[in-house]
C-alpha cells in the first residue's frame, strides 16, 4: 500500500513538474512578466502605466525635485505670482475682440460701394462710446517693406515722404469724416467751390478731446497675459544688499604676480658674507698685508626676494551692474536679479576690504577686494621683517587662504548667499497712445485734442461751415473714430480695409484706482508684435540695450506705493511691453472680396417643380437656370454646374445632410452632356431624369432603400459655380437649388386581351398581367394589348387618365371595352390598343393623371418583335433549354445563353410542354392527337444519348383569332386583309442526357452477361463488391493459412 | 506466435491494405464503411477465424492504467514539442488542412472532432495498434511498434498527396508513440485518446491561426 502511494506520487510530481515545464514552453501566449515593468492596469482594459524601473517609483514620489527649489526660490511672492493661484484664473479671461463683415452694393465691382461693418465684443462700454480706428490701404499703396512698395505720390497723405499705416488710416478716416461732402467740388469756372480761408463754425464746437488713459494693455491671448504698455527702469534699493556690504561685480580666476621673500635666501648667511668681503676687504686694504692678500669672498648671489604668481581667487573687478529679469520663472514672479557684464558675478562684498566668509579663519569664500591680492597675502616686498618664519602664505599648512584657492565667484556666491537684490519700477513715461491718424507733423494740431481747427477741416476736407460734415456727430469724433462702427468706401480691386477698436475691456486693472483695462482689438484678432513677446527676451538694464517689444514687470505696493522687497506678499506685479501697436495693423488687413459675406449673388430656378424620374429613359427633363445679380457681363461669366444626391434617402435633406456626387454618373447616362455642364454662358442646364436605381439608392442604407421603393422620392442638389470676368474683380460665386423628384412608380401593366365574338376586349379577371414585360414589352403585329396603371387604394388617383400612344392620343370608352366605361365604374385606368407597324418598330404608351394631386406621368415602351410560337417547357426541373456557353460583354460580364430550339432531360422524367388552344403537337414525326389544344406531355423512355423531335403547328383559324381580327377591325379599322394569320410553326429537339446521379451501370453496358449488375443500382453495387470483396480476402488467406505446412521455418535445434 | 501464423498475417496485412487503397467509394459513406470493413471488420474475422483468437487480442480494455497514463503523458509532452518546432521553423500550420466548416462554427467542430475525427482514430488504433501491433508483439517485441509504423507510413505516402500527407502528419508523427503507449499498457485505449486529444489540439490551434 505504501509503495503504491509511493509511486502514484512519483507520477503525479512528475506530470506536475513537466506540465509546469510544458506551459513555460508552449507558444500559447504567455508573456513573461518582467520585474521592472508594471502593466497592472492592461489587465483591466486601461493604459499601462509604464515605470522603467522599481528605484523610479521611489524618485518619483520619495525625492525632492525641482519643485522645492523652485517654491523656496519664489516663497512670499506677490499676490498674483505663480505660486498663487489667482494668476491662472486671470489668464483666463474674454479678450476684446472684432467681427468684420462686408456688403457691396454693386457686387463688389469697382465702383461699387462696399460697406464694413464691425462687430466688437467684451469691451466694457457701448459701440458707440468706442474708437473705431479705420485704414483702408488702396491697392497701390503698399509699406515700402512690403513685396509691393506702393507709389508714394499718390498714397502719401500725410505727406512724411513714404507711405506709412498712418498714410492708411488717413485714407479712411477723410472718407468717414467728410462722408458725401466733397471738399474738391469745382464751380462751372474751375474754381473750387469750398473755400476754407474762414470757418464759421468754433474750433471746440467740430472738436474732440480724447484723453489719453493712463493704463493700457495688450493682450497676448495664446498666453493669456495682459501687458500694460509702460516703460520699466531698473531699481537698486538701499537695502539691495546687507548692512556694510555693496553690490559689486566680481571676476573669478584672478592671479597676480607678486615680490615675496626668496625661501632661499637666509639673512644670516647674507650677513656672513657681507662680514667677510668686509673683513677680505679691510686686510688687503691695509699695506702690511701687501704680500698676504685674502680672497675676497664673492657677493652673497642668492636675492632676498622672487615672484610668486598667486593661486586664482574671485576679485572684485567693477561696479557695473545692472538689473534684469533672467528667466521665464523670474518674469511670472516679478523677480529681478542683479548681473553684470563680460561674465562677472555680481554679489555683495565688503564695503572695504576683502570680504572674507566667514570672517574668521578658517575661511570658506573669499572675494578679495580689487588689487588687493598681493597685499591680502601679506607679501610686502619691502617689509622690513624678512626674516624666517617664511611668510604664512608659503606655508601651505598655516596659509589662512588655501582652502579658497581657484575658488570661483560663482562658488564663493553659494557660499555666502550674498546676491544682491533690484527690482523694475515704472517710470512716468506713459506709452498709451491713441491709434488714430496723425496729422502731418508739419501742423501743430493733434487729432483728438478737442479743437478742430481750421487747417485741420482743410486737411481731412470736412465742412467748413458746419461741425458735422457727414451728419453723423461731430467732425473730430469722426475722424477719431468714435462709434464709427461702419466704413463704406468705393471699392476698386485690390483694396484692403482693416479696424482697430479702442476702448476698456471688461475687466479692471490691478492698480488701487478705477481703472479699467483699455485695450485694442484688431481686425483679425491677431497681432504678431504682441504673439512674439513670449518669445522675444526680457528687460534688462544693461547698457546700451533697449528694451523696446522685450517683457518686463514691475512691483505695485498696496494703495499704489512701493513694493517693500523683503514682503512682497503684500504687492501686485504687473507685466509691462513696450510695443508699437500700429505694427499689428498691415497683418490685420482684410480683403472685401476674400473675407467678405456677401458676395454677387446666385439664385438657381428650377423647372418643373415636381419632376419625375424614369430609369427607362422616359423621365422630365429638368431645366435649371441662374438668376445672377450683381454681375455686369453674364457672357464672360464661367459657369461649372454638377448635380449630387442626398445621402438621406426621401427625408427632406437639412444642413448636416451629406450630399453625393453623380454628375459623372448622369453624364454617362445621358442625363446631359459634359459639354452642357461647364463653359462660359451656360446659364441653363437641362437634365434628362433618367437615373438608374443604382445610382440613386447607393451610399443609402437598406431602410432608405425600402422607403425609396415605396415612396419613390429622393433629392438632387444642383449647384452652379461661377466665375466672374477679371475685368469685375474675379469674382467667384456659388449657387445651388435642391429639388424633390419622384420616381416612375405607377409601372403600367400589360395584359393579354380576350375579344369577344363582337369584338368587345376584355382582360379576363384570373389574368396575370404579361411576363417578360416589365421592361421593353416585345409583342406581334396584329396582337391587342392591354395596358393598365394600377391604383392603390391609399392613393387619391384622379382618372381618368389621359392616354397617347407614340405622341397619338388614344382613348378606350364603352364601345371598345366594358372595363373602359366609366359610367360603369370603370375607372380610367385601362387602355386595349393594337399594335401596328413592322417588325422592329417601337410602340411608346403614355398615360397621365394625378396622383395624391401630383401629376404624374407613366409610360411603357413596347417593340413589335417577329411572330411565332415557341415550345416551352413547363417545368425546368423535368426539361429545360440547353445551356449553350456563356456571352461576355465589354466589362468580362459573364451571361449565359440558352438554345431557344433544344431542351435537355434525362431518361424516365415527365416532361410536360406548354401548349393552347390551336396547339397540334407532333413527337418524332407521329401527331399526338391526345393533346390537341393542350400541353404536351412525354414520359421519356428513351435512353441517354437519344432525343425526340417535337413539332407544334398553331391553327390560328380558331375563334379566339377571329374575333381579335373582328376587334381590330371594328375598334381601330384595321382590314381584316391586314390582319391576316399566319401558320406558326416550332420545332424543337428533346435530348436525353444522361443523369449524373443515376449508377454507373449505363457505362457498363458491354459488361459480359453481368446484364444484371449493370442494371443495379450504385449501392448495391458497392455493397456487393465491397462483401465479395472481403470474402475473397478471408478464403485466400484461410486457404494460404491451410497450405503453410507447420514445420516450415522451424529452426532445427 | 508460430512462423505460419505470421506469414499469413503478413499476407493479409498487405492485400488488406492494398485492397483498401485500390477500393473506391464515391462519397465519405462508403469511404467510412471501406474503412471499417477493412480496418475492423475483416480483421476481427481474420482473428477468429484463421487466427483463432479471441478479441482481446485487440487490446479493447483498461489495461495498465499507470503505464497509459504516464507515457500518455510523456508521449503528449514530446509530441507537442515537436510540434512546436515543425510550426515555428517548418510551417507546418501553412500546410495543415481541416475542413473548412470548423472554423465557423463551435457546433460543426465538435462534431467533425466527435464524429468524423474520432471515428478515424478509433478505426487506426484498432486496426494497427490493436491488430498489426499486438499480433505482432508476442513474437517481435518491441519491434512490432517499428513495424507498425512503418505499415502506417507506407500507407500515407501511398497516396501521394502532399495534402493528404500533411492532414496526416499528426497521426503519423504521433504512430510510434501511440505504439509505445499501447504497448507499455496492453490497451488502445490512452494512444486513442492520446491521439484524440493531438488532433483537437491542433485544429483547435488551427481555427485560433484563421481567425
Amino acid at each position: 500500500m505504501f509503495k503504491i502511494k509511493q509511486k502514484t506520487k512519483k507520477i503525479f510530481s512528475t506530470m506536475l513538474v513537466f506540465s509546469l515545464i510544458f506551459v513555460e514552453m508552449f507558444p500559447i501566449g504567455v508573456y513573461a512578466i518582467e520585474l521592472d515593468e508594471i502593466n497592472a492596469a492592461s489587465f483591466f482594459g486601461v493604459a499601462p502605466i509604464q515605470i522603467e524601473k522599481a528605484s523610479e517609483l521611489y524618485e518619483k514620489f520619495m525625492n525632492k525635485t525641482d519643485v522645492d527649489a523652485y517654491a523656496e526660490k519664489y516663497a512670499e511672492g506677490p499676490i498674483n505670482g505663480t505660486e498663487n493661484q489667482i494668476q491662472g484664473i486671470m489668464y483666463k479671461q474674454d479678450v476684446p475682440k472684432v467681427d468684420v463683415t462686408f456688403s457691396a452694393e454693386g457686387g463688389g465691382t469697382a465702383g461699387s460701394i462696399m460697406t464694413a461693418t464691425a462687430l466688437p465684443s467684451f469691451f466694457k462700454a457701448d459701440p458707440k462710446n468706442l474708437y473705431f480706428t479705420w485704414y483702408l490701404k488702396r491697392g497701390n499703396c503698399g509699406l515700402p517693406s512690403s513685396d509691393k512698395p506702393g507709389d508714394v505720390e499718390s498714397c502719401d497723405e500725410d505727406s512724411d515722404g513714404k507711405i506709412t499705416e498712418n498714410d492708411w488710416k488717413i485714407a479712411a478716416a477723410k472718407i468717414i469724416v467728410a462722408g458725401d461732402f466733397n471738399a474738391k467740388e469745382l464751380d462751372e469756372n474751375g474754381n473750387k467751390k469750398i473755400s476754407y480761408a474762414s470757418s464759421s463754425v468754433d474750433d471746440k464746437a467740430a472738436g474732440y478731446d480724447a484723453p489719453v488713459p493712463r493704463y493700457c494693455y495688450a493682450r497676448d491671448s495664446a498666453a493669456g497675459i495682459d501687458y500694460e504698455l509702460t516703460r520699466v527702469e531698473e531699481l537698486f534699493k538701499d537695502d539691495a544688499c546687507p548692512a556694510g556690504t555693496k553690490l559689486s561685480c566680481a571676476k573669478s580666476g584672478q592671479q597676480e604676480t607678486c615680490t615675496v621673500l626668496n625661501p632661499a635666501y637666509v639673512e644670516a648667511d647674507y650677513q656672513a658674507n657681507l662680514a667677510a668681503i668686509a673683513e677680505a676687504q679691510a686686510w688687503n686694504a691695509d699695506p702690511a698685508n701687501a704680500l698676504d692678500q685674502h680672497i675676497v669672498p664673492e657677493p652673497y648671489a642668492i636675492s632676498k626676494t622672487i615672484e610668486r604668481t598667486t593661486n586664482k581667487f574671485c576679485e572684485v573687478a567693477n561696479e557695473d551692474y545692472f538689473c534684469k529679469i533672467s528667466s521665464e520663472n523670474d518674469f511670472k514672479n516679478y523677480q529681478a536679479s542683479v548681473d553684470c557684464y563680460d561674465g562677472e558675478t555680481a554679489m555683495c562684498v565688503a564695503d572695504s576690504g576683502n570680504t572674507l566668509f566667514p570672517t574668521t579663519a578658517p575661511h570658506t569664500a573669499v572675494i578679495f577686494a580689487k588689487d588687493n591680492l598681493c597685499s591680502s597675502l601679506e607679501v610686502n616686498p619691502n617689509s622690513p621683517a624678512v626674516t624666517p618664519p617664511v611668510p604664512a602664505w608659503l606655508n601651505a599648512q598655516a596659509s589662512a587662504f588655501n582652502a579658497v584657492a581657484n575658488q570661483s565667484c560663482s562658488s564663493a556666491l553659494a557660499v555666502t548667499e550674498a546676491t544682491g537684490t533690484c527690482t523694475f519700477e515704472k517710470t512716468d513715461e506713459n506709452l498709451c497712445q491713441h491709434l488714430f491718424a496723425q496729422l502731418p507733423s508739419s501742423m501743430s494740431d493733434e487729432t483728438g485734442d478737442g479743437k478742430f481747427t481750421l487747417a485741420e477741416k482743410e486737411f481731412w476736407g470736412t465742412d467748413p461751415t458746419k461741425t458735422s460734415t457727414n451728419g453723423k456727430g461731430k467732425d473730430e469724433e469722426n475722424v477719431v473714430g468714435l462709434g464709427v462702427d461702419k466704413f463704406s468706401w468705393m471699392f476698386s480691386p485690390g483694396d484692403q480695409v482693416g479696424v482697430v477698436i479702442e476702448g476698456d475691456s471688461a475687466f479692471p486693472t490691478e492698480h488701487a484706482d478705477s481703472s479699467y483695462k483699455r485695450t485694442w482689438a484688431f481686425s483679425k484678432n491677431t497681432c504678431e508684435a504682441i504673439e512674439k513677446l513670449s518669445d522675444d527676451e526680457l528687460v534688462s538694464g544693461a547698457k546700451g540695450e533697449s528694451n523696446k517689444n522685450k517683457r518686463g514687470g514691475y512691483l505695485e505696493g498696496p494703495g499704489g506705493k512701493d513694493c517693500p522687497l523683503n514682503d512682497k506678499s503684500k504687492c501686485t506685479g504687473f507685466f509691462t511691453a513696450e510695443i508699437d501697436l500700429n505694427e499689428c495693423l498691415e497683418e490685420n488687413l482684410l480683403e472685401p472680396l476674400v473675407d467678405g459675406v456677401s458676395k454677387f449673388g446666385i439664385k438657381l430656378v428650377t423647372s418643373p417643380e415636381n419632376p419625375i424620374n424614369d430609369p427607362d429613359g422616359r423621365g422630365d427633363i429638368l431645366k435649371v437656370s441662374t438668376v445672377t445679380t450683381n454681375t455686369q457681363n453674364q457672357k464672360a461669366v464661367l459657369y461649372k454646374w454638377s448635380v449630387q444626391k442626398s445621402t438621406d434617402g426621401g427625408n427632406p435633406p437639412i444642413n448636416t445632410t451629406s450630399w453625393f456626387d453623380i454628375t459623372t454618373a448622369m453624364e454617362k447616362s445621358g442625363a446631359f452632356s459634359a459639354a452642357d455642364a461647364s463653359g462660359l454662358g451656360k446659364k441653363e442646364l437641362a437634365i434628362n431624369l433618367n437615373v438608374s436605381d443604382e445610382v440613386i439608392k447607393s451610399g443609402w442604407s437598406e431602410n432608405k432603400k425600402t422607403a425609396f421603393d415605396k415612396n419613390g422620392v429622393f433629392y438632387l442638389k444642383i449647384k452652379v459655380s461661377v466665375i466672374g470676368g477679371a475685368v469685375d474683380g474675379s469674382q467667384e460665386a456659388a449657387g445651388f437649388a435642391i429639388v424633390r423628384v419622384t420616381q416612375q412608380q405607377d409601372k403600367i401593366q400589360v395584359y393579354p386581351v380576350t375579344a369577344g365574338e363582337n369584338g368587345m376586349l376584355s382582360i379576363s379577371s384570373g389574368d396575370n398581367p404579361m411576363p417578360d414585360c416589365d421592361g421593353t414589352c416585345v409583342v406581334s403585329k396584329n396582337q391587342i394589348v392591354a395596358v393598365k396603371v394600377p391604383i392603390s387604394t391609399n392613393t387619391t388617383t384622379v382618372v381618368p387618365f389621359e392616354w397617347t400612344v407614340n405622341s397619338n392620343p388614344i382613348y378606350c370608352d364603352a364601345t371598345i371595352s366594358t372595363q373602359c366605361d366609366l359610367s360603369t365604374g370603370s375607372q380610367g385606368n385601362i387602355l386595349f390598343f393594337p399594335i401596328v407597324g413592322n417588325v422592329g418598330e417601337a410602340i411608346d404608351i403614355v398615360a397621365r393623371g394625378l396622383k395624391n394631386g401630383e401629376a404624374i406621368t407613366v409610360s411603357k415602351h413596347f417593340v413589335i418583335g417577329e411572330m411565332g410560337a415557341q415550345i416551352k417547357s413547363a417545368d425546368y426541373d423535368n426539361a429545360w433549354p440547353k445551356l449553350l456557353g456563356y456571352a461576355k460583354d465589354l466589362t468580362g460580364n459573364k451571361y449565359p445563353d440558352y438554345s431557344n430550339n433544344v431542351l435537355e432531360t434525362y431518361s424516365g422524367k415527365e416532361v410536360t410542354l406548354l401548349g393552347q388552344a390551336g396547339y397540334n403537337w407532333t413527337v418524332d414525326g407521329q401527331e399526338m392527337l391526345d393533346y390537341v389544344n393542350q400541353d404536351l406531355q412525354i414520359t421519356i423512355d428513351k435512353l441517354a444519348g437519344e432525343s425526340y423531335n417535337v413539332g407544334l403547328l398553331i391553327d390560328k383559324d380558331t375563334a379566339q383569332s377571329k374575333n381579335n381580327r373582328m376587334a381590330l377591325y371594328r375598334n381601330w379599322g384595321i382590314s381584316p386583309y391586314d390582319s391576316t394569320e399566319e401558320n406558326q410553326n416550332a420545332d424543337i429537339q428533346l435530348n436525353v442526357i444522361a443523369n449524373p446521379n443515376q449508377a454507373m451501370v449505363d457505362s457498363k453496358s458491354n459488361f459480359f452477361g453481368a446484364s444484371l449488375i449493370t442494371h443495379l443500382p450504385a449501392q448495391l453495387f458497392f455493397l456487393l463488391k465491397i462483401s465479395l470483396t472481403s470474402i475473397l480476402l478471408l478464403l485466400a488467406t484461410g486457404l494460404l493459412f491451410s497450405f503453410i505446412p507447420e514445420t516450415l521455418f522451424r529452426k532445427e535445434k | 506466435m508460430k512462423n505460419k501464423e505470421i506469414i499469413t498475417t503478413v499476407f493479409f496485412i498487405v492485400a488488406s491494405l492494398f485492397l483498401y487503397t485500390i477500393f473506391n467509394g464515391d462519397n465519405i459513406f462508403q469511404k467510412t464503411v471501406i474503412s471499417l470493413v477493412f480496418f475492423v471488420a475483416l480483421p476481427i474475422l481474420f482473428n477468429k477465424f484463421i487466427l483463432k483468437g479471441t478479441i482481446d487480442l485487440f487490446g479493447l480494455k483498461i489495461g495498465d492504467w499507470r503505464q497509459g497514463l504516464l507515457w500518455s503523458f510523456y508521449s503528449l509532452i514530446a509530441v507537442g514539442f515537436i510540434f512546436f518546432v515543425i510550426s515555428k521553423y517548418l510551417g507546418f500550420f501553412n500546410h495543415y488542412a481541416a475542413p473548412f466548416f470548423i472554423v465557423i462554427d463551435f457546433g460543426r467542430f465538435l462534431l467533425y472532432e466527435f464524429a468524423v475525427v474520432a471515428v478515424l482514430i478509433a478505426v487506426y488504433e484498432f486496426y494497427f495498434r490493436g491488430f498489426v501491433m499486438f499480433v505482432f508483439e508476442s513474437s517481435f517485441k518491441y519491434w512490432a511498434i517499428l513495424i507498425q509504423t512503418l505499415i502506417f507510413v507506407i500507407l500515407v505516402l501511398s497516396a501521394r498527396d502532399s495534402v493528404v500527407f500533411y492532414m496526416f502528419l499528426p497521426y503519423l508523427i504521433f504512430t510510434p508513440f501511440a505504439g509505445f503507449i499501447a504497448y507499455k499498457s496492453k490497451s488502445i485505449l490512452y494512444s486513442g485518446i492520446s491521439q484524440f486529444l493531438i488532433v483537437v489540439f491542433l485544429d483547435t490551434i488551427f481555427i485560433k491561426m484563421i481567425k
